[in-house]
């Protein structure tokens, strides 16, 4: 598991979405967040990250401004939109039903 | 309406996507950045820092390729180059493009102007409720050569009573009456006498006021009248404090009760020539069950009852038919003859619209040749480029993409175009067609129609296009770069649309030749009266300054009197029904004295009303005996040749007895008449009688002055009519000739947009033939050089060269040759006089076309004998 470089589409997306859910970030922000959240366990491609993004602006569940970083930086700032709220609570349901069943196949005997 | 986000989001990044690629670049470098930083922080020399931070990011390229896909609209962007390169591409050569869009544009605006017409003249439904279940129901009298009388009275009441599968019917009987509207002038006007069920049945309430009430069609019930949109609006202004007002009908006084909504309009036949509709309706009030059971004079329409079909009311009426026929009819084979009422109303106009119809379908078949001509030959030049784009790897969808998005362009400003092509051709020909066409204020360009036409330039440029596309495509890039002259093959594509192409011009050619021959012998046939030469001036006497036969008599007498006597006049008379006037009157009559039962004597005629000295002033000729004899108490009348043939047969009618139907007042044949043809140049109809408007006066006559210059006299009828009673207009003043020429604008409208059609076909198929044999000759022109080189004479190389283009247009005439001939059914309805296999039209056609295609071919050939041998070998 340490080793997976390559996530399911879905679970990025919803990845994006729970770093998003507490405050806006831009891309690397959320790169290196996903990385210390899971710690270091989930190593995505940094590059993989965008693709996505702009995945999910376009279907308008984040949306950006460009902002300066702390460190002075000109940089894009991405947030939840409203609509993004309601998929990442809907996506977090389907996951923790996904995994629920998903335990309960394999426990059994 | 996060689609509706998403979409505007892709507009909007579609708008700024030189930025947003800015701001992708920005967002990698930033993250690039950020890392370098943090590595460098952790202890990092810079170099590796950055060698790192690419090396975790990936490919930055590969990411900006799968970011550019993910976020949507991609294929809007591919489209909107694939267009601007379109647009780039169309503009390098503006010839082809100009042509590819003016065609489209000039056929399918033809295509949508004469579709816009056919579908508000023939497919439209009728402005009533539920139209399909309407039916007209006539006599038919086969046995005595009239397949449609109108209904006897007793007749109606007993479809009324019997038939239980028609919810109603309703009875109209059009007339002519002297119409005087307060403070206008007495005018003859046609209107419709009705039963009080006639706009129910037809479930058309009027717009304003009220319909009739049940009772209202009883006799000895006050005459109501109901105006028709138009005549409120011409005659009353609009005025809607009209209802309740009062309008002189002939003598007696009729109160106005309702005006009908707009685009109402009731008639039982049209045609593009003729006019048809009524001014008003008024009540009918007669007890037709009290009416003789010989007179045909009623108009029947039915309403099929809900829930029963068609048929089923049909072999109804079949059975109370053979009913009447045993009962009433001493089983002679009378029937009724039922027909639905659109189907009636468009049956005389239907075979023209149709080939109209047709020819523009053929010519929208021509002009898709020649654009799939044209884009072949396009390609087949453009195939170096092709080959490399593809051998640089290019994909062929690609290529096909880039080559319909040209067509797409080229349709789309040709559709444009062609709605306004549409829209100017749909005022033309109503301006140009006779103004009573029949729904002609329905006509307009509708959405639809245009829409059709603009999907129309789409299929037709993508079908023509396309194929040469993927052809093209299909080729191996080294094959066509290997190749000394960068010429596309298939040679026999062109070749078979060049044969289409003639065969149909052929056949438009044809249609049009033979449609014109009909004109020109139509318009020099003898009708039976004098075309030219003869002034027409209609009288309509106001009923209150003329109130007795004794006075309308005396009038007319004097008036003719009078006229004969104008310097100029060669002859004198007047008229109940000129020529061509569209005012006759039918009358049934009989040559033996009446009996109480139908005993198959009676027959229908044209009734004229005329003075001594009318045939001679119309120009109609007497067969036999003698023309009508001044007096007032003269008991004669006249019969026409149709009548005398008809009925007796091997011995003269002279000196025999005419009676009116249901009338024992005998009257003595004096003469026998030509036929003059009334109603239609072309066509003979009823028999006609000639009755002395001395002994049945009529209030509206038509003064019938014979002069070499008729127009000069227009004054001096004026001044004569003034002379005698100046409270009295005249109504209608017009020569024969205008009137002839009138009555063929039908067939000069068909003619001409057939004509035009054939000219634009002949064009089309002209540059398919110079397009193909230049392209031959382009592609042969090293071999010719070689020949030529080698001592070959010019002549036989021009020859060798036009060898196949002529063998094509034989082809095509001859495949166009047996078109005409499966065709001719369909226009042998619209010819006068001329078969439609008409040997001197299409030997016309075939020398016409065979020089015009030898023309177009010769240019390009006989460039052969102007090159240079080593020019030609040297260019490759």
């Amino acid at each position: 598991m340490a080793d997976r470089t390559d996530l399911l589409q879905g679970t990025l997306d919803l990845l994006i979405l729970k770093t998003l859910r507490a405050e806006p970030l831009h891309g690397w922000g959320i790169s290196k967040r996903i990385r210390e959240l899971s710690g270091e366990a989930l190593q995505i491609h940094q590059g993989s990250l965008y693709p996505a993004l702009y995945r999910l602006e376009d279907r308008g569940w984040i949306a950006a401004e460009w902002g300066v970083s702390p460190e002075g930086r000109r940089a894009k700032f991405y947030h939840l939109t409203p609509a993004g709220k309601r998929r990442f609570e809907r996506e977090k349901a389907d996951w923790r039903h996904f995994a629920t069943v998903m335990e309960r196949v394999l426990e059994s005997s | 309406m996060t689609w509706l986000g998403r979409w505007y989001r892709r507009l909007r990044g579609l708008a700024s996507g030189p930025e947003r690629e800015r701001e992708m670049d920005d967002e990698i470098r930033f993250h690039l950045a950020m890392e370098r930083d943090a590595l460098i922080a952790s202890g990092m020399s810079p170099r590796e820092a950055e060698r790192r931070a690419r090396l975790a990011f990936g490919g930055v390229e590969r990411v900006k390729e799968d970011g550019r896909d993910a976020r949507g609209g991609r294929w809007i962007e591919d489209l909107a180059r694939d267009l601007r390169g379109a647009v780039r591409s169309l503009l390098g050569s503006p010839g082809y493009s100009a042509v590819m869009i003016l065609s489209l544009a000039v056929g399918v605006g033809a295509s949508a102007t004469i579709f816009g017409v056919v579908n508000g003249v023939l497919l439209k439904p009728l402005p009533y409720a539920d139209p399909s279940r309407l039916l007209l129901i006539w006599d038919g009298l086969d046995m005595v050569g009239v397949p449609e009388a109108w209904l006897t009275g007793p007749e109606i009441e007993t479809l009324r009573s019997d038939a239980s599968t028609l919810a109603g019917v309703s009875v109209f009987q059009a007339t002519r009456q002297v119409v005087t509207v307060p403070g206008g002038d007495p005018r003859q006007l046609e209107f419709t006498l009705v039963s009080s069920d006639f706009f129910d049945l037809l479930g058309t309430p009027p717009a304003l006021g009220r319909g009739f009430r049940p009772d209202e069609d009883r006799p000895g019930s006050p005459l109501v009248v109901v105006l028709s949109h138009d005549y409120w609006r011409s005659a009353f202004a609009g005025d809607s404090g009209v209802i309740g007002g009062r309008i002189e009908l002939d003598d007696s006084q009729a109160t106005v009760i309702g005006v009908l909504p707009e685009r109402f309009h009731f008639a039982t036949q049209s045609s593009l020539g003729t006019a048809s509709g009524a001014a008003f309706y008024a009540n009918l009030r007669i007890d037709l069950a009290a009416e003789h059971p010989g007179s045909h004079g009623f108009g029947g329409l039915a309403r099929v009852a809900p829930g029963v079909s068609l048929d089923r009311a049909r072999s109804e009426l079949a059975v109370i038919s053979a009913r009447l026929d045993r009962e009433v009819y001493g089983s002679r084979g009378f029937r009724f003859v039922s027909i639905g009422l659109h189907e009636r109303l468009v049956r005389e106009v239907r075979p023209a619209l149709l080939v109209v119809l047709g020819a523009i379908g053929v010519l929208l078949a021509i002009m898709s040749a020649n654009l799939a001509t044209l884009t072949l030959t396009r390609f087949s030049r453009r195939g170096r480029e092709f080959a490399v784009r593809a051998a640089i790897g290019a994909g062929r969808a690609r290529l096909v993409r880039q080559v319909l998005a040209e067509t797409l362009v080229c349709a789309a400003a040709g559709g444009l175009l062609a709605g306004g092509v549409a829209w100017l051709g749909l005022r033309a020909l109503v301006g140009a067609a006779p103004a009573d066409l029949p729904r002609l204020t329905e006509l307009g360009v509708d959405p639809v129609v245009l829409g059709v036409g603009l999907l129309l330039a789409i299929a037709v440029g993508v079908a023509t296009s396309l194929l040469p596309a993927l052809g093209t495509a299909r080729r191996s890039p080294a094959m066509v770069l290997r190749q000394a002259s960068p010429a596309i093959g298939g040679r026999r594509a062109p070749g078979a649309l060049v044969v289409g192409q003639v065969a149909l011009s052929t056949v438009l050619l044809a249609t049009a030749g033979l449609l014109l021959a009909s004109l020109a012998r139509l318009m020099r046939t003898d009708p039976g009266f004098a075309t030219h030469g003869v002034l027409l001036a209609r009288l309509d006497l106001r009923p209150s300054a003329y109130p007795d036969n004794a006075r309308v008599a005396e009038l007319y007498r004097e008036l003719t009197a009078r006229a004969a006597e104008l310097p100029g006049v060669l002859a004198a008379g007047a008229v109940s029904s000129s020529p061509l006037s569209a005012a006759t009157q039918q009358r049934g009559g009989r040559f033996r004295p009446p009996v109480a039962s139908d005993d198959g004597e009676s027959f229908l005629f044209d009734a004229v009303w005329a003075t001594p000295g009318y045939l001679e002033a119309m120009g109609i000729g007497l067969v036999e005996g003698r023309d009508l004899a001044p007096g007032p108490d003269r008991m004669e009348v006249l019969i026409d040749e149709t009548l005398a043939r008809r009925h007796f047969a091997g011995g003269s009618a002279v000196g025999r007895a005419f009676y009116f139907e249901g009338d024992t007042t005998r009257l003595e044949i004096v003469g026998v008449t030509r036929h003059a043809r009334l109603y239609d140049l072309g066509a003979d109809d009823r028999g006609q009688v000639y009755v002395p408007h001395a002994i049945m006066p009529r209030r509206t006559m038509t003064l019938v002055l014979k002069a070499d210059d008729p127009s000069a006299l227009a004054a001096s009828v004026r001044e004569l009519v003034r002379g005698v009673d100046p409270g009295q207009p005249l109504t209608d003043l017009t020569t024969i000739a205008a009137r002839v020429d009138r009555s063929l604008a039908e067939r000069r409208l068909v003619l001409s947009l057939l004509a035009g059609f054939a000219l634009a076909a002949l064009g089309l198929a002209t540059m398919g033939i110079y397009g193909v044999t230049s392209s031959a000759v382009a592609e042969r022109m090293r071999e010719m050089g070689i020949r030529s080189a080698l001592g070959a004479d010019g002549r036989r190389l021009v020859w060798t060269a036009l060898r196949r283009p002529l063998g094509l247009i034989g082809l095509g005439l001859a495949l166009g040759l047996g078109g005409v001939a499966a065709l001719s059914g369909l226009v042998r309805g619209l010819l006068y006089g001329v078969a439609p296999t008409d040997p001197a039209t299409l030997i016309g056609v075939v020398v016409l076309l065979t020089a015009a295609g030898t023309l177009a071919g010769t240019i390009p050939a006989s460039r052969l004998t102007r090159c240079d041998p080593l020019a030609v070998l040297r260019a490759d």
